[in-house]
């Protein structure tokens, strides 16, 4: 039965979309793509709960059995990025209340659904498959969409970031795609299991080798830019998390600022991966969840300040402490998250990380991350500054600004909310993580 | 021994393929990275992705491309499964 259920995770937003664009209608759109995303997540939560303790579930697609056919295949690691994708799309989606995404014209809000619905189903494609090729099927869904979001911002300047983003996430994709096929010829199978069980690490064999470059490559070009579509595309892709959390203190843009120190946060992820502990490995999946919960926050407080400010340039946030405090309030949670002060998300995470590096042996690495986490306190101690101890000036008075509406200030309130709940209880973050990371490193994918 | 002659000992003649991919696949790297012009980029991007679908293309024709799979009966799921001999020594790769 869960197994018929999990084909479903993907195949669903799959065929919602396309609804979504016959319908038109902007209003059923938005319930019609609400209620699938709320049901992936169901599906999510519920394999989640069927796998933990080293479940394995598995799908043929079409009946055709492995070496030749495509396989799902859902353990706790892949359970775990369901649920944190579905979860964010659900808050996040649940963000537009008033009346759909700002800057989309009323008659062309269905293409808005269908895209986002299109780029959930890749990126729920991702993690759940388990063949290589189709990785990168799911990979193109969902960077495809991820172009269309990002040119939507209604900015000139968003139409120029879509095409770089789509030059950059193209060359990534050629990568991937590259080492897939090197991969290939290497294994002679497309299945991630049995490629693993085929593949020898040895470094004599060339093609191997390029195989694993080329994917290494390609995937990190796409990571810089997946998660957020809608910012880093103009930040710097390959800038070490020290240097993008320096950079981040000079930006005097609040959207820019929160971008550059996601790239910052994409380091100590990769960072926990390249451990290859279990400590550190946990530790950086327990951050892609907790990143998710933090950013996603304040990006969606920089939409309400958006919103009723106008502007999120840092001087136009003088003195909003006063006018908008609820906003403010989950602006000053997410950021003591990013900083990492213990009872937030963030704390747990870069506990675990330097734990990891450390059992590693890289002192070095432990003291990074520790500075970073300083460079954060200068970034993130600039904005609670400016909004809450500075008088507006003169030139842009704030009299008018009023608090956000509740259906935009509710999901970012979900999102502090828990930036703090998981900090405190980590059975559902790190609890999964570790157990997945245990099972990665036993081989057991 | 000059340059190209090197080259064919050192990889053998059936590569060849590969190294005119990788040639058609820098030249649409550099178009990407060293033209301003969009329209030029995107050229530039298509042969670069172009060069990728041929790679795949070759797999097939040049010897010794791939691993063999062969059919055998009773394998996981009663299906098809790899040839045992995955790795052939260098001299017998070739020969498929």
């Amino acid at each position: 039965m869960i197994e018929k259920i999990l084909v479903l995770e993907v195949v669903l937003p799959l065929l919602a979309a396309p609804v979504c664009v016959l319908v038109r209608h902007p209003r059923f759109c938005r319930l019609f793509s609400l209620g699938v995303i709320a049901a992936c997540f169901a599906i999510a939560v519920a394999l989640l709960v069927e796998v933990r303790g080293g479940g394995v579930i598995s799908y043929q697609l079409g009946g055709w059995p492995p070496p030749l056919g495509i396989e799902y295949r859902v353990s706790t690691i892949n359970a775990y990025l369901l649920a944190l994708v579905t979860a964010m799309a659900l808050v996040v989606f649940s963000f537009d209340s008033r009346g759909g995404p700002p800057r989309v014209p009323e008659q062309r809000r269905h293409l808005y659904y269908a895209v986002f619905l299109l780029c959930i189903s890749g990126l729920l494609g991702i993690a759940i498959t388990g063949d290589a090729f189709n990785i990168f099927v799911f990979l193109e869904i969902s960077s495809l969409s991820s172009y269309i979001l990002v040119s939507l911002g209604g900015h000139r300047r968003a139409v120029m970031s879509a095409f770089y983003y789509l030059v950059m996430g193209t060359i990534g994709g050629v990568f991937f795609m590259l080492g897939v096929g090197l991969l290939y010829q290497a294994t002679g199978t497309l299945n991630l299991r049995d490629i693993a069980a085929r593949l020898e690490p040895s470094l004599d064999d060339r093609g191997t080798v390029l195989a694993l470059a080329l994917l290494v490559v390609g995937i990190s070009i796409k990571l810089a830019v997946f998660p957020l579509h809608h910012w880093l595309p103009n930040a710097y892709s390959f800038a070490p998390p020290k240097v993008s959390a320096f950079l981040a203190i000079f930006q005097t843009d609040l959207r820019r600022l929160l971008a550059y120190s996601s790239v910052a946060q994409i380091g100590y992820m990769t960072l926990g991966l390249s451990t290859a502990n279990a400590t550190g490995l946990a530790g950086g999946l327990v951050h892609l969840f907790n990143h998710a919960v933090m950013k996603g926050g304040l990006f969606l407080v920089v939409a309400c300040l958006l919103y009723r400010v106008g502007s999120v340039h840092i001087d136009a946030l003088a003195g909003i402490g006063r006018r908008m405090p609820l906003t403010s309030a989950a602006l000053v949670i997410g950021g003591l998250s990013l900083i990492g002060v213990p009872g937030t998300v963030g704390f747990v995470s870069k506990w675990y990380l330097v734990s990891g590096v450390l059992e590693r042996g890289w002192t070095a690495a432990a003291v990074l991350i520790l500075l970073s986490s300083l460079l954060a306190l200068v970034y993130v101690g600039k904005v609670v500054e400016v909004v809450y101890f500075r008088k507006p000036a003169e030139t842009q008075p704030i009299d008018h600004v009023r608090e956000a509406p509740l259906g935009m200030l509710a999901p970012a309130w979900v999102l502090a909310a828990a930036a703090v709940f998981f900090g405190l209880t980590t059975d559902w973050t790190y609890g999964v993580a570790r157990e997945a990371a245990e099972l990665l490193l036993a081989g057991g994918i | 021994m000059n340059l190209p002659e090197a080259l064919v000992s050192s990889v053998g003649w059936g590569l060849w393929a590969y190294w005119l991919l990788i040639a058609l696949m820098m030249v649409g790297l550099y178009i990407v990275i060293a033209r301003d012009n969009l329209i030029k980029k995107v050229m530039g991007l298509n042969i670069f992705q172009a060069a990728a679908i041929l790679f795949y293309v070759t797999m097939a024709k040049v010897e010794g491309g791939t691993r063999r799979l062969r059919h055998v009966r009773g394998g996981r799921g009663g299906g098809l499964r790899h040839g045992a001999r995955l790795r052939p020594p260098p001299e017998s790769g070739r020969s498929s």
